[in-house]
């Protein structure tokens, strides 16, 4: 739900260069990012200063902090802005404490949310709004499209699965509350045991989704980028290259093997995860080259792009087994790269370049991992055929912010998992004290926690009194 | 031709009738009331008791703003009982069976003994209208009675059509006329209307019941009043007695199936799912082998019972055989039969916070042609129409109450955002601000608000100031005192000390003479403080969207990127402010970004 007023929060821009931005706006604002460091802040004063944030009892981060007092802000409210050098693990703990129940100020912040409000506030130009509205109504749908596409539609399957039983429970206790001079048989102490019993299979599902969601958001969430190529065909030089001194590697993520190095790379407008897998075979021998061969398919298949390498310096003869090796898979978007062009004069470049025009039906851009020729063209053509492989159509100007908000759509995912649990718990312990009207409140709010993922949840009540009509017989 | 000039003039003195009536002669304008009868005022026409669960709350938002209705269930109840006494407070509520021939006639004595107001026995033809504003309504003796404000509260009277078995007949209510001129005149001025059904049970000769055979049913040791002026209720309480249908009854109902008008197609209209008749639970719910059925005698002398729970449009000589195989009845006389009602009413998204409708000026509508249902619904509605009938004569702003502060202001939100499928009828469900909108409180919400509008006796005013502070006097004690670390009002949330049953025997609370419902309030905010919090939480944010007025003259259709079917759903019903228009169906919170965005550019 969209309400202005309160305050929210959002890493507001992917880790450039390893540089993050959590950026809070609101009333409360400055309390809420004060909670997050060690010493707490105090009277912090408009512009920049510095703090340790505190990720756990061990870790303390170095942040620089930016205070924007109302109505000189970007959104024309308290803004903070804390800027760090952490990876994503470190900011998503940052913005669990921010969310955490316990001292919560302040919420996820929707898409375009700071926009509207920068808008709303008259931070912006009126002539501006179209296009506010129009990256609103636009982010919606492509909310919808990313979370279908990057969850398969599993982490909605099973949060609706539970809201189903999340109202099947509230409508047993409030059939016990609207309907109780009714002779029904589930207005008994027993019919309050076996809700909780429910609920707490509900939340046993949903602390599964959230132990399993961590590994799960990091590859789900960052479109996926695979360097592919026989062996020797200077993958790695390139993997290398792409992530240059700053390559954070990503390690423990579940759907890479031993055999594929994963990093995370930015460019233009996006960050990708990069892999880089083990050369691809046309014979493998043996169980463990199958094997490791086979892992490296189906990660270049389910990858948004593949770069495609082949060294450019051998034989035009050798060009062959390339094509071969390239049918081996199925991308669904290939870049083809031919590599160590440092190693040909311009005349031979040419007419190599030519002969894999001609055999592959497809064009190469030519680079140097090692003095660094094309990478940055390159970049460039990776982050296009991201765009376009996410959107599934050329990008259009103005929707920027999109893909932004697009990079956060999972941790929401996760805070709303993680609110509802928290909801169901709190309900189970007023059901406990045979307080059923306020575990009617708490079952309620993870409803809404819940519906927020998926379909809106709307008409509670409705819902809650069609499952009573139906299934009882009630009324005098 | 005669003309008769009022302020005010409400058309029907049903429960919405009489509140709204009240409300605005009691604030100071002139009005009339105008009954086919002055016989049938406030009268009972369904079950003859008042309040229920989340209804009850009702009652006492009426009284909390100066109405009738719980002074005179006070004055004519014969049984009365706390519901849910088992649960929370937030979901007890009172209610009472009442003596419907008294409870009839304490409403005509209060209305006969209120300044300004006139009772007027005539049918109302027309409606005289101007450049859509209300100038008169037209009588059918010719009488003319010039006013700048209607309420039309005329119940289930427009174009009903009452159905016992394959018989049909027009009527409004038992042995009394339908109206169907009014429905017409509403048509021509524009004024949408759809059609609805309800029903009622037969009544019964008490004489010739043998309740020896059927479950005594007592009221409460302590009954509880439902007026904050009454302290206690003094009447002996009757019983009321509950018997069971059985196999035998079903099968009879199910072989007479093909003679039930919900079932032959002879009612269209759709009735209330949390009324059913007898013959849809024995046809949704075949395997149940018996239902409960309530007597409940509908006067103080137990001359007639109305059978709760058999509510039932079979044909007459059905009705007789059900009730001769039913235990305890099987002698017993019908003196009314059960009957189904279909009956016009005005889909209220034409309404507006108000209640006045958005087409004609000064023309208020309210109750059951709300398409509501209940008395307690009709009179929640009946006093903001008359309070906002008199407010608009006084040029003040008019009284909207929120979700937050009352049940009726759920009532008719949801009535001005949502589809109406069925009679609307309030469930404690429907809000979400259930903890805060309880019975015990409903003064604490209300008063200040029927004092500011003119409603609030002096009495009763100084009543709610004492109680007030001494709530603020026992709380701050409470907050204060100490014992073993931690606060006294801390401690009234830990159930197991039971420190809310001690109270009464604390030193202090025995100094300050506090009253039992003084204790009461405070044990219960104790106990709530902390789910309050969280209460606010979930609907933080609605509150300014409920600041955030919406231009009526809005036109939805020119908002670029606002979806197709959110432009279809506001532009029909029309909402006064952001929040409203997040309640209603199929509108997403992208949407509401996407209005205010708009606003922000053009008004």
């Amino acid at each position: 739900m969209y309400q202005s007023g309160d305050t929210i929060a959002a890493i507001s821009s992917p880790a450039v260069g390893g540089r993050v931005i959590i950026r809070i706006s609101g009333p409360e604002a400055v309390p809420a990012a004060s909670e997050l460091f060690k010493p707490k802040l105090k009277n912090l004063h408009r512009g920049i200063s510095f703090g340790r944030a505190v990720i756990d009892s061990q870790t303390l981060v170095d942040a620089k902090i930016y205070f924007f007092r109302s109505p000189h802000s970007y959104t024309g409210e308290d803004i903070v802005e804390i800027h760090l050098y952490a990876n994503r693990q470190v900011c998503d703990a940052l913005m669990e404490k921010l969310f955490s129940p316990i001292h919560r100020r302040c919420r996820q912040a929707g898409p375009g949310e700071f926009t509207a409000r920068s808008f709303l506030n008259g931070k912006i130009d009126l002539s501006q709004a179209e296009a506010v509205s129009q990256i609103i109504s636009g982010s919606n749908k492509f909310q919808i499209d990313s979370a279908e596409k990057l969850l398969s539609g599993r982490l909605t399957e099973i949060t609706e699965k539970i809201c189903r039983e999340l109202l099947d429970c509230l409508s047993l206790l409030e059939a016990g509350l609207d309907f109780s001079e009714e002779t029904i048989e589930f207005i008994s102490p027993q019919a309050n045991r076996q809700v909780a019993q429910r609920l707490k299979k509900a939340k046993g599902k949903l602390d599964d989704l959230l132990a399993g969601a961590i590994s799960y958001e990091i590859t789900a969430e960052l479109p996926s980028v695979g360097i592919a190529g026989a062996p020797n065909a200077g993958k790695s030089s390139l993997f290398n290259r792409l992530l240059g001194e700053k390559r954070s590697i990503v390690s423990g993520t579940r759907k890479t093997t031993r055999d594929i190095l994963t990093g995370t790379m930015t460019m233009g407008e996006n960050r990708c995860v990069i892999f880089d897998c083990a050369g691809l075979l046309e014979r493998p021998r043996g169980i463990i080259e199958r094997l490791s061969g086979q892992a490296a398919i189906e990660g270049l298949n389910n990858s948004n792009v593949v770069i495609f390498c082949v060294d450019i310096s051998k034989s035009i003869a050798d060009f062959a087994a390339d094509v071969r090796v390239r049918d081996l898979i199925k991308p669904k978007s290939i870049l083809c790269v031919a590599t160590k062009a440092d190693l040909l004069s311009s005349s031979q470049l040419s007419k190599s370049r030519g002969y894999l025009r001609k055999v592959f039906g497809a064009d190469f851009l030519l680079v140097s991992s090692k003095t660094g020729f094309g990478i940055e063209r390159l970049k460039k053509t990776i982050d296009r055929k991201i765009i376009a492989s996410v959107f599934g159509t050329k990008v259009r100007s103005g929707q920027f912010g999109v893909l932004q908000d697009m990079a956060a759509l999972t941790s929401r995912h996760k805070q709303a998992v993680r609110d509802a649990v928290e909801s169901i718990k709190e309900a189970g312990l007023a059901l406990g004290e045979n307080n059923c009207e306020a575990a009617s409140m708490f079952i309620r709010s993870a409803v809404q926690e819940l519906g927020d993922i998926g379909s809106a949840a709307g008409g509670i009540d409705e819902q809650v009194l069609d499952r009573i009509f139906s299934t009882f017989c009630v009324g005098k | 031709m005669k003309t008769k000039k009022f302020d005010c003039i409400v058309i029907g003195a049903g429960h919405a009738g009489v509140e709204a009536a009240f409300a605005a002669a009691k604030i100071g304008v002139k009005t009339a009331l105008i009954t086919l009868s002055s016989d049938s005022i406030a009268r009972m026409s369904c079950n003859p008791a008042i309040g229920g669960l989340a209804k009850g709350q009702i009652v006492r938002e009426v009284d909390a703003l100066g109405g009738l209705m719980g002074l005179a269930a006070d004055a004519t109840g014969i049984q009365f009982r706390m519901l849910n006494r088992s649960k929370g407070p937030a979901v007890q509520s009172p209610r009472a069976q009442t003596d419907k021939f008294k409870y009839s006639q304490w409403i005509r004595e209060a209305l006969e003994q209120t300044k300004n107001l006139t009772i007027i026995e005539a049918m109302v033809m027309d409606l005289i209208t101007e450049k859509n504003k209300i100038k008169a309504v037209a009588c059918a003796d010719g009488t003319i009675y010039p006013a700048q404000t209607v309420i039309i509260a005329t119940g289930t009277f427009l174009n009903g059509i009452m159905h016992i078995g394959s018989e049909q007949f027009s009527g409004g209510r038992l042995n009394e006329p339908a109206s169907n001129e009014l429905s017409n005149c509403l048509q021509r001025l524009g004024l949408k209307i759809g059609r609805l059904k309800t029903g009622t049970p037969p009544r019964l000769d008490a004489a010739t019941v043998d309740f020896s055979k059927c479950q005594l049913q007592p009221g409460d040791d302590e009954p509880v009043p439902f007026s904050f002026l009454n302290e206690r209720i003094e009447r002996t309480q009757i019983p009321c007695w509950i018997t069971y249908t059985n196999e035998k009854i079903h099968k009879l109902i199910s072989d007479n199936l093909d003679r039930a008008p919900l079932y032959t197609g002879q009612i269209k209209s759709t009735g209330p799912r949390y009324c059913p008749s007898i013959e849809t639970k024995i046809v949704r719910f075949a395997d149940k082998k018996q239902h409960q059925v309530f007597l409940e005698p509908e006067d103080e002398n137990i001359t007639t019972i109305y059978c709760n729970g058999i509510s039932t449009s079979l044909p007459e000589d059905v009705q007789e055989k059900i009730v001769s195989l039913m235990a305890g009845t099987e002698k017993a006389r019908i003196v009314h039969y059960g009957y189904a009602i279909e009956y016009d009413y005005c889909p209220p998204m034409q309404l507006q916070n108000n209640l006045e409708t958005k087409l004609i000026e000064g023309l208020f509508l309210a109750g059951q042609i709300n398409g509501t249902s209940g008395y307690e619904e009709a009179a929640g509605q009946g006093i903001i129409a008359g309070i906002n009938a008199a407010r608009k004569l006084q040029k003040a702003e008019p009284v909207i109450l929120t979700r937050d502060q009352a049940y009726i202001a759920v009532l008719i939100d949801d009535l001005l955002t949502r589809e109406m499928n069925e009679p609307y009828r309030m469930f404690t469900s429907r809000s979400e601000y259930r903890l805060s909108l309880r019975s015990d409180n409903a003064d604490r919400r209300l008063t200040p608000i029927g004092k500011s509008a003119g409603l609030v006796s002096k009495t009763r005013w100084s009543k709610f100031q004492k109680k007030i502070s001494d709530i603020e006097r026992l709380k701050n004690y409470l907050i204060q005192t100490r014992i073993g670390g931690s606060s006294l009002w801390d401690d009234l949330r830990r159930p197991q000390n039971d420190l809310a049953g001690k109270l009464p025997d604390n030193e202090f609370v025995k100094a300050g003479r506090f009253s039992k419902e003084v204790i009461e309030a405070c044990v219960i905010d104790a106990k709530y403080a902390g789910y309050l919090e969280k209460q606010a939480r979930l609907v933080a944010g609605m509150q300014n969207l409920e600041k955030k007025k919406i231009p009526p003259a809005l036109d939805y259709c020119s908002i670029s990127h606002l979806r197709a079917e959110a432009k279809e759903k506001l532009s029909a019903f029309r909402p006064a402010t952001l929040a409203q228009a997040s309640r209603i169906g199929g509108v997403t919170p992208a949407d509401i970004i996407v209005i205010q965005v708009h606003l922000k550019k053009y008004f």
